[in-house]
């Protein structure tokens, strides 16, 4: 077993070497402690995040799937130092960003930045669009000069596709669902962030628009030379955006690697699972519907074996009694199964 | 109405007709036209329509509106819901308490987080069971409301469980449960599935389907991913600035629109073979502009590439250009 740890590690290193990871995540895990019962006395421990490691490698996008309770969220929040982790280590650019101190910590916030799923809550509703877009470009770059500020919000507005002259004094109330991502994109991108981090940006919006912004994000990466950490339950989503997805399931990555290769042959069952489920229109699965696909309620009952068991159709006996690592199925991809397809 | 769809018969004996329905929301002095004339005749029980469109055109309020459920400050200015017959907005009390529930029942959007936090979810659906009818025992509803859970795909042994105990998918079926404990004849869905994931979404979509296969239930379905109609309803209606503007079989107009709104809106699908090609689209154009306002001219032609002379003056009507295909635009 610790063989097989240091092997599949040893493999993140080399990889990281080689590719020149800026962020690496490193056995990372978060746990909730969930209070119930009347008096709040029923104690249970929620496993959110369960020893996840990645890594992000510069100019990359990585996208994270997984349904809503997996734990993807949590990995984004951890990732920007704004959660802290139960046990592991996140490192920046090989160092530990749990031991920064206070200067290097406000240079970690100026490069990594994140957006919030939610357009209509993260941004504050008494604050028009430039004193909103003036905070990071005060605090983060120092900037003082009101004129020079107003210069920098109306270019990232233009950036992001508004129009300084309609938009700069619009409170959050007048703007629609796009527009406010638009707004939440330029404040991450004022402090001229190299990684940033989106957390479901798209979920929250109509199908027209989710496209829109999602160009925006493909444009600005290849303007900016970002990187980009997508968060997502959508796999469409992931497919444009991304070099590289993870997909994750109770906290675990399940599935890692190329995100043509994990779409065209997916290792896991969980990832075949939620590709067929993808809506799609003119598909001959249309109207098709499975009933019996068991859902994420399916808990474990005992905390061996592989997690996704109780909703697969091809466990064995091994997956109720040996947890399975994530192991290199092919050149580009690793998955954790016991009886991976393909 | 001339310009009413009709599939079928002749319009009294219509299950649900809506005529020229004008709903009009008014803040202060602004009046905001959130229905704009909508005609529509649905000929018998059993029949199935997607109601898709971008937010702000109209899909939630026409729902609403259905339930005889808008309220200040908005307001039906102009025409009638019939259902089977009878005028929605001039029900009394007691004739409206048997009208939601027993004959139309809506699953509202985000319904899951509406669900009494100190009530165990079997007391939620027992107690719209009881209410409804008052001859019937308490153990009688329990029943009912215990085959009703385990329908939804709910275990038996999480029916005392309190809804903060539950996923959102899990509160979901709840909620569909409540909706279709008294057996509704048509069953409004506002967004069920978009907070959900990919796989909780299909389970929710195959209960509905078994509902109008097993029980011919009428449903429709408000949605803005389109993609999700096909297969579950026979029709879809295409809604912006509060008009419908294309109404057929979903298996047309979501393979060859007419309209072209239709048009935009399924070219902004995002699915598994959508590319970057596709994606390279000018910024930020006319995202918020509906233009709610004008009076005259065709509201899409603002945004239209087919826009000429007419389309700016003339309001197009919906109008049938072939045996069961609506749609109101001057190119047909």
């Amino acid at each position: 077993m610790s063989q097989i740890l240091n092997q599949s590690g040893s493999i993140d290193d080399d990889d990281a070497q080689r590719s020149g990871a800026i962020l690496q995540v490193k056995n990372l895990s978060v746990t909730f402690v969930r209070e119930s019962g009347a008096l709040r006395k029923k104690r249970s421990i929620v496993n959110a995040v369960n020893d996840v490691s990645f890594e992000i490698r510069e100019s990359e996008v990585l996208s994270v799937v997984g349904e809503s309770g997996s734990g993807k969220t949590t990995v984004a929040r951890c990732v920007s130092a704004l959660a802290k982790p139960t046990s592991g280590s996140i490192l920046w650019r090989g160092k530990d960003v749990l031991a920064f101190e206070r200067s290097e910590m406000k240079d970690f916030r100026r490069q990594v930045q994140i957006i919030f799923q939610d357009p209509f809550e993260s941004i504050y509703p008494r604050q028009d669009v430039l004193a909103t877009i003036s905070v990071p470009i005060m605090r983060l770059k120092g900037e003082k000069n009101p004129d020079r500020i107003r210069e920098e919000v109306s270019r990232l507005l233009v950036e992001v596709g508004l129009r300084p002259d309609i938009h700069l004094h619009r409170l959050p109330h007048q703007l629609s669902g796009g527009e406010r991502q638009r707004v939440n994109i330029a404040r991450a991108l004022a402090s001229s962030p190299k990684l940033l981090v989106a957390d479901e940006p798209t979920t929250m919006l109509d199908a027209s628009q989710r496209l829109n912004v999602l160009s925006l994000l493909v444009r600005l990466k290849r303007q900016r030379n970002l990187t980009i950490l997508l968060i997502t339950h959508d796999l469409a989503s992931a497919r444009l955006m991304s070099d590289r997805t993870a997909i994750m399931y109770m906290g675990k990555i399940v599935e890692l690697g190329s995100t043509s290769t994990i779409l065209t042959h997916p290792s896991h069952p969980y990832t075949r699972m939620i590709l067929d489920a993808t809506p799609k229109l003119g598909s001959a699965h249309a109207g098709k519907y499975d009933l019996f696909a068991k859902s994420g309620e399916a808990r474990l009952v005992s905390n061996r074996g592989c997690v996704f068991r109780p909703r697969c159709s091809y466990a064995t006996e091994i997956c109720a009694d040996v947890e399975p690592e994530l192991l290199e199925k092919s050149r580009k991809q690793l998955a954790a199964c016991h009886n991976p397809l393909n | 109405m001339s310009n009413a769809p009709a599939t079928e018969s002749n319009a009294s004996s219509s299950f649900l007709q809506l005529s020229d329905l004008t709903v009009e929301y008014t803040v202060e002095d602004n009046v905001f036209r959130a229905l704009d004339g909508i005609s529509l005749d649905v000929p018998r029980q059993g029949y199935t329509l997607g109601i898709v469109g971008e937010s702000g055109s109209g899909k939630t309020t026409l729902g609403m509106s259905i339930m005889g459920m808008i309220q200040s400050p908005g307001k039906v200015v102009e025409g009638s819901i019939k259902f089977m017959g009878k005028d929605v907005l001039e029900m009394s009390g007691r004739e409206m308490r048997n009208y939601r529930g027993p004959s139309v029942s809506m699953v509202y959007q985000s319904a899951m987080n509406s669900l009494n936090p100190v009530m165990n979810i079997l007391n939620h659906v027992v107690e719209v069971i009881r209410d409804h009818s008052k001859n019937i025992s308490k153990s009688e509803a329990t029943e009912r409301a215990k085959k009703l859970l385990t329908d939804v795909g709910i275990p038996e042994d999480r029916f005392s469980s309190y809804p903060h105990e539950f996923s959102g998918g899990m509160r979901q079926r709840v909620v569909i449960a409540l909706a279709l404990a008294l057996n509704p004849k048509l069953l409004i869905a506002d967004e069920p599935t978009s907070a959900l994931d990919v796989i909780v979404q299909q389970q929710i979509l195959g209960l509905l389907k078994k509902h109008i296969v097993d029980r011919g239930l009428s449903l429709f379905f408000i949605t803005h991913e389109i993609a999700l109609t096909e297969g579950l309803v026979d029709n879809v209606a295409v809604m912006f600035a509060g008009e419908i503007v294309e109404l057929g079989p979903s298996s047309k107009v979501l393979f060859s629109p007419f309209h072209p709104y239709s048009e935009e809106l399924l070219g902004s699908l995002l699915n598994m073979e959508s590319n970057l090609s596709t994606l390279d689209r000018p910024s930020a154009q006319n995202e918020s502009l509906v233009p709610h306002d004008l009076t005259r001219a065709c509201k899409f032609s603002v945004r239209c590439k087919y826009a000429f002379d007419r389309c700016r003056k003339e309001r197009p009507l919906l109008r049938q250009v072939e045996k069961d295909r609506w749609v109101a635009c001057h190119k047909y």
